[in-house]
């Protein structure tokens, strides 16, 4: 299921949500990627259907999103909020959604106990949603969107709470709905729990959309900033002695005590190129190499700025 | 709510007793019912249990953020807010009828004149009014309450500001309450004008203007269609932001 957004703003007054948004998402996992308030929560609203959009479209497979019920059958849709309707057992709560769905009470039974022991809440299923903690409240929450099968589902902040355990057993659902070509949209603040689930992103900030792809070719659209590079070897002084004399590197930090130097350069395709030459004629032994930034952290700290 | 209704009885009780010992004229089960269901029924209880129920229907989703649920279910809006209005109805029908009944059940032992069934007709129709306004008081409040953000203190401030208050006022800005229209099918409204005692109390509320039975009907029906279309079209016509966490 594909969903299509074209130049999509929400706003409400003067406070803008999200602003001229335009992207495609296609089947597998698709993480949202954004400090708190970047509009990621409005946007998976607006996505869908609880908010209509002030300008532009939203289709999934073609068709509108906004009131239009009938496409429910099809979205699952996992809120961030933690909210319930607390007199219900967890078992009450996902029957009634399933129920809600369309399904009768014996389909709704069937498909509830699946979701529900999927999520390890088979033995407290019977009570009350009030008595949970916020780990296994989560998780009911997570058994209700995917108890009735949907071909799309939309999880906002969905491993909150959630004890190591349970975050482990859910990324790994959501990798397999993405595997088994599900198309599930996964929103985190968190950047490393995005990196487990996916390496197709899309970084939001300020209502904006700053970058989407693949994690490796956004870190290529930030070519001109400075990378960290961090080399650990036998002659650190020879090493940094030879490194000071190259344009491109912009900063060196020192480490006697580890036998390490961290490099901060504003080419890296050059730096890499250029070390292992420097490394041999001096005879240095290299120990270990490795960029401190080349993960989510750095690439949204540096787009966000 | 229910504590509302067995309320209700504990003070039809202290009515009756009051009335007994301040050496009143002696009240006839069905004067006394009749006093009680018209005062406390049509102009309190049914207004009041209104709106503590009818506000909710939409306001308490939202405040409970349990909306969210609702509005990503494969069911058009306007189900999901029948659903909900039938069942406040239901509940708030179910309230007054038990009272209602309780109290008459009470009043009657207490007069020990009538049984159950010689003011049965009565009986039966107040309970039709008292389900016809709330046909029409529950869409209402449940407007007020989809859109205002203190909706119970607007529903009680419209239950005895307006509802109680205006309907005093003579002239025609009583026909602007909906409890004026519910006065004219009450049992014996119009026969009690200019009899004594009950009569003092139930003129204060006839006027010039009032409308004959079937006249009257129409108007709350129209009326209790026209807010419960509005309420059913609530959730298509604003959208809820729902604050997060």
């Amino acid at each position: 299921m594909t969903v299509e957004v074209k130049q999509l703003s929400k706003w409400y007054g003067q406070v803008i949500g999200v602003n001229h948004l335009t992207f495609t998402i296609e089947p597998g996992v698709t993480g949202f990627l954004g400090p708190n308030g970047a509009g990621k929560t409005t946007l998976l609203r607006l996505l869908t259907g609880q908010l209509k959009p002030s300008q532009g479209t939203i289709s999934l497979n073609g068709e509108e999103v906004w009131n239009n019920h009938r496409l429910f059958h099809q979205i699952g849709y996992c809120p961030e909020q933690d909210v319930f309707w607390n007199f219900h057992s967890g078992w009450n709560f996902v029957v009634s959604m399933l129920r809600m769905q369309g399904y009768s009470r014996e389909e709704a039974e069937i498909r509830a106990e699946k979701a529900v022991e999927a999520v390890g809440m088979w033995d407290v299923r019977n009570n009350r949603i009030g008595s949970y903690s916020k780990g296994m409240r989560q998780r009911i929450k997570l058994a209700q969107i995917w108890a009735h099968d949907p071909r799309i589902l939309f999880l906002d902040e969905p491993l909150n709470g959630l004890d190591p355990i349970g975050r482990k057993s859910a990324i790994d659902l959501i990798k397999k709905m993405g595997a088994g070509g599900k198309t599930v949209v996964v929103s985190s603040h968190i950047l490393h729990e995005i990196e487990e689930m996916t390496d197709t992103i899309i970084l939001i900030n300020h209502g904006r959309m700053l970058a989407q792809g693949n994690i490796y070719e956004i870190r290529g659209l930030i070519d001109t900033h400075p990378l960290q590079v961090t080399i650990q070897c036998d002659n650190v002084n020879v090493l940094t002695t030879e490194l000071l004399g190259y344009e491109y590197v912009q900063s060196i930090q020192f480490d006697r005590v580890q036998n390490r130097l961290t490099v901060e350069t504003n080419r890296p395709d050059e730096f890499h190129l250029r070390l292992p030459r420097i490394l041999s004629e001096n005879k240095i032994n290299l120990q270990s190499l490795w960029s401190p930034d080349e993960n989510l952290d750095a690439i949204f700290d540096y787009l966000v700025r | 709510m229910m504590i509302l209704g067995l309320f209700s009885v504990g003070l039809s009780l202290v009515f009756f007793v009051l009335h007994s010992l301040l050496g009143g004229t002696e009240l006839s089960a069905s004067e006394a019912f009749y006093e009680i269901s018209f005062s406390l029924f049509l102009h309190l209880l049914l207004p009041l249990i209104s709106a503590l129920i009818g506000t909710g229907i939409i306001a308490n989703e939202v405040e409970e953020r349990t909306l969210i649920y609702l509005l990503t279910r494969p069911q058009p809006k306007w189900k999901i807010i029948l659903a909900k209005t039938l069942a406040g109805y239901i509940t708030a029908g179910l309230i007054l009828l038990i009272a209602l009944l309780a109290t008459y059940s009470v009043m009657s032992a207490l007069a020990g004149d009538q049984g159950w069934m010689t003011l049965f007709s009565d009986l039966s129709r107040i309970c039709g009014v008292l389900l016809l306004g709330l046909l029409v008081y529950l869409p209402l409040f449940g407007v007020l309450g989809a859109f205002l953000k203190k909706p119970v203190l607007a529903g009680l401030l419209f239950t005895f500001g307006w509802e109680n208050l205006v309907a005093y006022i003579p002239g025609k800005i009583r026909l602007f309450t909906v409890v004026h229209y519910l006065h004219d099918l009450f049992p014996h409204f119009r026969k009690v004008r200019g009899n004594s005692e009950t009569a003092f109390f139930l003129n204060i509320f006839i006027t010039d203007q009032d409308l004959s039975t079937p006249i009257s009907i129409s108007i709350l029906v129209l009326l209790a269609a026209l807010f419960t279309g509005l309420l059913l079209s609530v959730l298509y016509l604003r959208e809820y932001r729902l604050e997060q966490n």
